[in-house]
């Protein structure tokens, strides 16, 4: 591991391998697009074309009820180069978004790359679909969908939809309605409800799904919105997709807000109760184990990352992001040398870090390539892009009692926030930061979109600033 | 082309009775339990690989060879001779491999090299040893300190009665589960244990009571978490190890005698086999047996649902079937075990390609000439070796995982036979 010499930095400036902007058009008139509710996901293909020079993937975007695939390419040299010669690229500047959207079709010229360096302009990887009027892929009809989940299209399903009041949706490639359907009858989900229910107020979905490793298992969580406890549903994804194989209540809780697996049976609940409650989908109706976090405000968020199978982060209201190892937590309740007297058990996390300002923190995410980062998303809708190697590189195991307090906080902050994205004046302090709404692409490293509630779509990978 | 009995005959066979590097004092006072490896290490004419052997709480680890089938199929003769397979070993006293200090093996399943894991071993009382490479003692331990698990009655487990085995486990498709079946002998409950295989091996998951049953024998899995167990009420329990404590359906087989037996195909997913103590032995259809139970057009008053079997078979002259094998290779393949330590080769293709799942009015198959003789492909009896007062034993045949057809044996006087059968279809 090598030492870092970089002075403190706070934040990193706003530096592009790449930006790509994207208002869709839809074939169906649209009222206001600002009505309704929007997700994003990547698919996981990626095709390399040499001859055109391109890497292409697609991303699914949600708007209410519709779901629509859009691809992009993007220029295949800034991933199949070294680092070194990707360092070289010049970087893109990213300024005054609002105005320049007429530039993306400016530099449709690829070759033309010290043009590109000069003038700061954006990327054009929808150049495929700008100004085609999209039609629905899939739709749920009925539903506002609040979460995406791909999952192969070798598989019997190509993605699963959650909609807000917890119905859940198999969707094909092909086949534009559902394939199966688990559909939640309770609370909102009247007809009625389910109808209306994209001018619901919606602060935080108070439905989600984590699907096991190998896919074969998914838990959802939803809540009834009156009765004081959440519902958690083990359906299989296997043998019979859509088929509820159990029922779990989670005692005490009104909303369970977040359900991750963390390989193919174990996995975590986030409640309202400010508790992570660990379970196995063999083991009977009770947690594992569980993890309260009372300090720094509600939990609102939670992650666990699928490359070690051991981390997971949490992220709280008044903006703290905290890291931790599953390992730890779960040996803390089982060593009794500090809690003879039915003491709590004493679990601390890895590390602590914080959005500046405070900035709520709305929705966290793991890379799917890398153990050691992950992005989190700020009530504003900022992202925030960590990199946890320089507190891995200096963390022994061994010596626990060091884990917490490895660096000044502010050079850890400074040390491991290695990209910020703003998307500019589009964002007002006032928006609600909503889930669901970035993604990190499950095979391309560092590549994330992100929507707004104006249906802009962002696509981009960070110019991280790496000192050798 | 009319099929008659086919002869007894043999594309290879070898047998050894291995030596012991301790000594032991008899043989037949020792349970035994078979299994192969997964090794296959092509060398010059031969295919290498290797079987596992347990004698009360030794397992040993042969080297063996199997002549390669190179020649073309019109070449191929039933041999004779006996092959040369255990050359390597023969005449080498052997010393464990693993030893399960204090247990009588019962059964093993070899999970191999990469993982963690190599052996997970099963011992009479039901207690689990997980053994890896390298390390002579278990590294894992699941203990039952229940009915015969006292120390005194493990030491002398092997010399208890021993008509069944009253435990048995199984491993999920991924290996990540471990599921077993014991009994408390006494009680008038049997209990099923789900176990880590993954993250923590050997942590027990869940405990589930199976009422109204003294001793589960069978549990088996279909994938990573379909299962079913067999037990004494002749109840063939089907269950998820992600659903609550009831099975998922359940498959009721009152006529033909004890359930002994019950094996599912990996190779297919949806076939299994069941056997019972008259010699019956049934092909079954998990997706006709749980359609069955969700069709209620003719149960409308509570009747039980019509579960048929799609075809089923018999042994000669009623002989018990004490265990069941489907092959790993083939989804047609079938061995089962005679209460004498016979073993019937099936091939269930001629069944199978009559049964139209569609069609639910002309199953079952009945066991008749035609079929019987379309479908017993082999028989091995071990020559004079067998008499009729020796009872066959579960674990003690095994399929090789990897080679078609060629199928292991250890006899109650610890001679191992590993052989192929030679088959007329396959030269014809």
């Amino acid at each position: 591991m090598q030492r870092r010499n970089t002075p403190f930095r706070r934040g990193t400036p706003s530096l592009y391998h790449h930006l790509s902007m994207l208002k869709p058009s839809f074939a169906t008139r649209v009222d206001n697009v600002l009505h309704y509710d929007k997700t994003i996901t990547f698919r996981s293909e990626i095709i390399p074309d040499k001859a055109k020079g391109t890497l292409s993937t697609s991303l699914l975007y949600s708007q209410g009820s519709d779901i629509y695939e859009i691809d992009c390419s993007l220029p295949l040299d800034s991933f199949y180069t070294s680092s070194s010669s990707s360092s070289s690229r010049k970087p893109v500047k990213d300024e005054k978004k609002n105005d320049s959207q007429e530039t993306t079709k400016d530099n449709k010229d690829k070759d033309s790359e010290k043009e590109k360096s000069k003038i700061p302009s954006f990327d054009d990887a929808f150049a495929g679909v700008e100004g085609k009027r999209l039609s629905p892929k899939w739709a749920y009809l009925g539903e506002t969908v609040s979460k995406m989940s791909y999952l192969d299209s070798s598989d019997d399903s190509t993605m699963i939809a959650m909609s807000k009041n917890g119905s859940l949706a198999w969707f094909r490639d092909g086949i534009k309605v559902p394939v199966h359907i688990v559909q939640e009858m309770m609370g909102p989900a009247t007809s009625y409800a389910a109808m209306h229910s994209h001018v619901r107020p919606n602060n935080l979905a108070v439905s989600d799904f984590g699907l096991s490793a190998n896919l074969d298992t998914l838990v959802k969580s939803h809540s009834n919105g009156s009765e004081e406890d959440s519902i958690l549903k083990i359906i299989d994804n296997a043998g019979k997709p859509g088929e509820i194989l159990r029922t779990l209540h989670v005692p005490g809780t009104t909303v369970t807000h977040t359900v991750r697996f963390f390989d193919n049976y174990l996995y975590g609940t986030c409640s309202d109760d400010n508790t992570l409650r660990f379970w196995d989908t063999r083991t009977a109706e009770r947690p594992l184990f569980v993890l309260t976090e009372h300090q720094n405000g509600r939990l609102n968020s939670f992650d666990t990352s699928q490359v070690t199978g051991e981390l997971f982060v949490t992220g709280s209201s008044t903006g703290v992001i905290k890291l931790w190892d599953i390992r730890a937590v779960e040996n803390a309740t089982t060593d009794l040398t500090h809690r003879q007297n039915g003491e709590d058990p004493i679990q601390n996390e890895l590390v602590s870090l914080y959005h500046s300002g405070g900035d709520s923190v709305a929705d966290v995410a793991f890379s799917d390539t890398s153990s050691s980062e992950f992005i989190t998303v700020g009530g504003t809708g900022n992202v925030y892009h960590w990199d946890m190697e320089y507190l891995f590189g200096r963390n022994d195991d061994d010596n626990e009692d060091d884990s917490t307090t490895t660096a000044a906080p502010e050079e850890l902050q400074g040390q491991c926030l290695k990209f910020f994205h703003t998307a500019g004046g589009r964002r007002t302090s006032a928006q609600q930061g909503k889930r669901n709404i970035v993604a990190m692409h499950p095979v391309i490293e560092d590549l994330v979109c992100t929507v707004t509630p104006d249906s802009q779509i962002s696509l981009y990978r960070p110019l991280k600033l790496r000192t050798v | 082309m009319a099929k008659t009995y086919k002869p007894k005959s043999y594309e290879y066979i070898s047998s050894l009775k291995p030596r012991f590097t301790q000594r032991v004092d008899n043989v037949f006072h020792h349970d035994k339990a078979f299994t192969f490896s997964n090794k296959i290490v092509p060398q010059e004419g031969t295919l290498g690989t290797s079987v596992i052997y347990s004698q009360g709480s030794d397992i040993y680890e042969m080297d063996c060879a199997l002549p390669l089938g190179t020649e073309s199929d019109a070449k191929r003769q039933p041999q004779t001779e006996y092959g040369d397979a255990f050359k390597s070993v023969e005449g080498k006293p052997l010393s464990p491999k693993w030893v399960y200090q204090g247990e009588t093996v019962s059964k093993m399943e070899y999970l191999g090299n990469g993982n963690e894991t190599t052996l997970l071993a099963m011992s009479k009382n039901g207690s689990l040893a997980w053994f890896q490479e390298g390390v002579k003692v278990p590294v894992h331990i699941v203990q039952e300190m229940m009915g015969p698990a006292t120390s005194y009655a493990a030491m002398h487990s092997h010399v208890r009665p021993n008509n069944l085995a009253v435990s048995d486990f199984t491993l999920s498709y991924d290996n990540e589960t471990v599921v077993k079946s014991q009994s408390n002998g006494s009680e008038e409950d049997s209990i099923l244990k789900i176990i880590d295989n993954a993250g923590k091996p050997s942590e027990i998951l869940r405990t589930i009571h199976v009422p109204g049953t003294t001793v589960t024998h069978t549990v088996k899995f279909f994938d990573n978490h379909l299962y079913a167990s067999c037990s004494d009420d002749n109840v063939i329990r089907f269950w998820d190890t992600r659903t609550g404590d009831k099975p998922l359906f359940i498959l009721e087989d009152p006529k033909n005698g004890s359930l002994n037996a019950f094996d599912s195909s990996s190779v297919s997913n949806n076939l299994f086999v069941t056997g019972t103590s008259t010699g019956f032995v049934k092909l079954w259809d998990i997706r006709a047996v749980e359609t069955a139970t969700t069709d209620l057009s003719k149960r409308q008053n509570g009747e039980d649902p019509i579960q048929n079997e799609i075809a089923n078979f018999y042994h000669k002259g009623g002989e018990a079937v004490v265990d069941v094998q489907f092959s790993y290779t083939s989804p047609y393949e079938v061995a089962t075990v005679g209460g004498t330590g016979n073993i019937y080769h099936w091939d269930m293709e001629y069944a199978l390609s009559n049964y139209d799942d569609e069609d639910t009015e002309r199953v079952p198959q009945d066991a008749s000439e035609e079929l019987q003789t379309q479908s017993l492909r082999f028989l091995h009896t071990g020559g004079s070796r067998r008499n009729p007062q020796q009872k066959g034993k579960r674990n003690t045949v095994a399929w090789h995982p990897i080679v078609d057809d060629v199928i292991g044996t250890v006899d109650d006087d610890s001679l191992v036979t590993i052989y192929k059968p030679f088959s007329l279809e396959e030269s014809a």
